[in-house]
């Protein structure tokens, strides 16, 4: 018998528990006080929660105004790495060159080293906790988002979900064909040293959102 | 010297030692004032959120064969490769297969308390692998040659003067009093190591079932790129880390975050389903999960302590603790420490070596009170004493003494008989204890609540 069946076989010879669970699932409505089921509260609370984390919220209207709000994120943080998009491509051309984009594994490590900032764009927005979700497979992959020093995330308001309970409902939904996903809440941090907080401990230092308001 | 008198001798010396005393109450007043304001702004009932986290790991130790194989047929479905270990030599041995087939000379490494347990860092650089710890705390305890001191905050016992001493000797960096610099030193040091180490290694907070994936939680974002840039991921997980279901991700991610630092959530939550996948633009190529037994599965056979098995690892029961807060963490000598490393070790290491784990406690409850997923564990302790003398590990003088003090406690003219005895005696006794102890015994009072109780009852 090899180690699986050895180890399998134990856990199933054990006697029955003395208390068996009953109801094991719940839902985020009824454990957390911070929930709202209230769309037109999603916003706000995102806003908050985002700020409180470090993060940097820019809300616009349309695509040129995102375009001239990234070109003022980037102003020092050059050259910068996008995600092939065809969101990102219609925002860019307004931007200023210096910017390519993210070829994959070909890309060297040394090569990558040089870009000061990444752009991407994400699955959607957590009101409840201020955090973005995104995968390899919807966001360019899992290096781009995290080896720069700032990362800028494209999102729209009608992707704000009210909890983590809807933000995973809506992967169940979908094939879920990527090896990775992250729930990103704010900006690299560390308190390992004295339990002070220190921002951009190991990823980006900064974190930008340019939010553009669903018309 | 034995494991037991060694415990002994580092409690005694760090109960002392003022200084770690400082470091340790600061830290952890620090995190506890963080967690309070956190279970109020985010939960209704912090007493329900718990009673419900611990039904659903509850349910995974009732289904935990049928989980297990469905995690391992879910992940070979995502081309990740799973294997099995029943010891923490045959994890070594796999994990050095593994290292051999990819010709691997450097690792690199986020925290893992099952790499400690199976003393990864040593193998690997006893058959010539370089290892790199990546999280900060981690990588302070690397450097300063010790293990680490807590399974959250490896490096508490540091102050902001000795890791700078630290990164200046071993890292060759200028001396700094500002945590923001030291941590920008370690940042540069790793850099390095995430694009050229041969393969990345994490632990795992939980293994989903289904769908499924390996979930990892951190802050600084050293897990993102260890799981990232390496042409090869290995997770090394205990099989205890299951969940059945994606969503419970939804209240077990709140719950581990408030308890382990005080945060809503921690600032990456990685969720990994396999290696690259066919059209991804980067990511490792090959991906292997290590499940661990290493007396897990033993001690699921205990009714009483399977229990314990629930334990999702967030540190919260060392820092509500009295003993770890005296003692400190490394007077263990254990991979976990505290209350449920208290309750763990004499049952994976055997009782008859680490009992005095289970019997440094005062049973006061503390821990069971702040354990997201309600377990009882002054009970435990209290299961492992029982256990413990049932295998003659109780010297006889103290089971006289007990069968002696049955006999008091069964008769209420004994027991005042024996107060009166004893009020007189620790008088008589307190001037013999030696001056330079410090310690003192207070006066008992000469009326035992009882009989002060028939005197000013008012009826």
């Amino acid at each position: 018998m090899n180690s699986r069946e050895k180890i399998l076989q134990r856990l199933r010879q054990s006697s029955p528990l003395q208390n068996p669970a009953t109801s094991p699932f719940g839902n985020d409505a009824g454990i957390f006080a911070d929930y709202t089921d209230d769309e037109n509260k999603w916003l706000s609370q995102f806003r908050a929660k985002f700020a409180a984390l470090n993060g940097e919220l820019y809300e616009v209207g349309n695509i040129a105004e995102a375009g001239q709000q990234i070109q003022k994120l980037l102003s020092g943080a050059s050259p910068v790495l996008a995600q092939e998009h065809p969101l990102i491509r219609e925002i860019l051309p307004t931007v200023e060159p210096d910017t390519d984009f993210y070829p994959g594994l070909e890309l060297s490590a040394p090569e990558f080293a040089e870009y000061q900032a990444a752009i991407s764009v994400a699955d959607c927005l957590v009101a409840r906790t201020g955090s973005i979700v995104l995968n390899s497979r919807s966001a360019g992959g899992r290096r781009l988002s995290i080896l720069p020093p700032l990362h800028i995330v494209i999102a729209k308001t009608n992707q704000l979900v009210p909890s983590l309970s809807e933000a995973i409902a809506l992967y169940l939904k979908t094939k879920m064909d990527w090896s990775y996903a992250v729930i990103i809440t704010g900006p690299s941090r560390t308190s390992d040293i004295e339990k002070q907080l220190v921002l951009g401990a190991h990823g980006p230092k900064r974190l930008a959102i340019v939010l553009l308001h669903a018309s | 010297m034995n494991t037991q008198k060694q415990f002994k001798k580092q409690s005694a010396e760090k109960a002392h030692d003022q200084q770690h005393l400082l470091k340790i109450r600061k830290a952890i007043r620090t995190y506890d004032e963080k967690v309070a304001e956190m279970k109020q702004a985010q939960f209704i009932d912090w007493p329900a959120a718990r009673k419900q986290a611990g039904q659903i790991k509850q349910y995974v130790l009732e289904n935990w064969a049928d989980l297990l194989e469905q995690f391992e047929s879910n992940m070979k479905e995502n081309g990740a490769e799973v294997l099995w270990a029943e010891t923490a030599e045959q994890a070594r041995q796999i994990f050095l297969e593994i290292a051999d087939r990819h010709k691997a000379k450097k690792i690199v490494k986020s925290k893992s308390m099952t790499t400690e347990e199976i003393e990864l860092n040593e193998t690997c650089e006893a058959n010539g692998i370089e290892v790199w710890e990546s999280d900060l705390g981690e990588l302070i305890v690397q450097l300063a040659g010790e293990k680490p001191y807590h399974i959250v905050t490896p490096a508490m016992h540091k102050s902001k003067a000795e890791i700078s001493k630290l990164f200046h000797e071993k890292l060759g960096s200028v001396e700094s009093d500002s945590a923001e610099e030291l941590t920008m030193i370690a940042r540069a040091h790793l850099r390095q190591a995430y694009v050229t180490a041969d393969i990345g290694v994490s632990g795992a907070n939980f293994l989903i079932a289904d769908p499924g994936l390996v979930h990892i939680t951190e802050n600084e974002g050293n897990i993102r790129l260890t799981t990232a840039c390496p042409p090869v991921h290995v997770v090394i997980a205990g099989i205890e880390k299951l969940l059945p279901r994606l969503e419970d991700l939804a209240l077990f991610l709140p719950l581990l975050a408030t308890s382990g630092t005080g945060q809503q959530l921690t600032g990456y939550n990685n969720l990994i389903r396999g290696p690259r996948a066919a059209g991804e633009a980067d990511g490792p190529r090959k991906m292997y999960v290590i499940l661990l037994d290493n007396g897990r599965s033993q001690l699921h056979a205990d009714p009483k302590l399977r229990i314990a098995l629930r334990c999702i690892r967030c540190g919260a029961c060392l820092n509500a603790c009295p003993v770890y807060k005296t003692i400190g963490g490394h007077s263990y000598q254990t991979t976990y420490q505290g209350p449920i490393g208290a309750v763990l070790t004499p049952q994976f290491r055997g009782i008859a070596e680490w009992h005095h784990l289970s019997d440094a406690s005062s049973l006061c409850g503390a821990c069971t009170q702040v354990c997201p997923v309600d377990i009882p564990l002054h009970e435990l302790l209290l299961e492992n004493r029982r256990q413990s003398d049932e295998q003659s590990n109780t010297s006889l003088f103290w089971k006289q003494s007990l069968k002696i003090w049955a006999v008091i406690m069964s008769d209420r003219g004994k027991l005042n008989a024996f107060h009166r005895a004893a009020a007189n005696g620790a008088e008589a006794a307190a001037l013999l204890l030696p001056h330079e102890t410090g310690k003192r015994i207070p006066k008992l009072a000469r009326q035992t609540f009882a009989q002060w109780w028939e005197e000013n009852e008012q009826s």
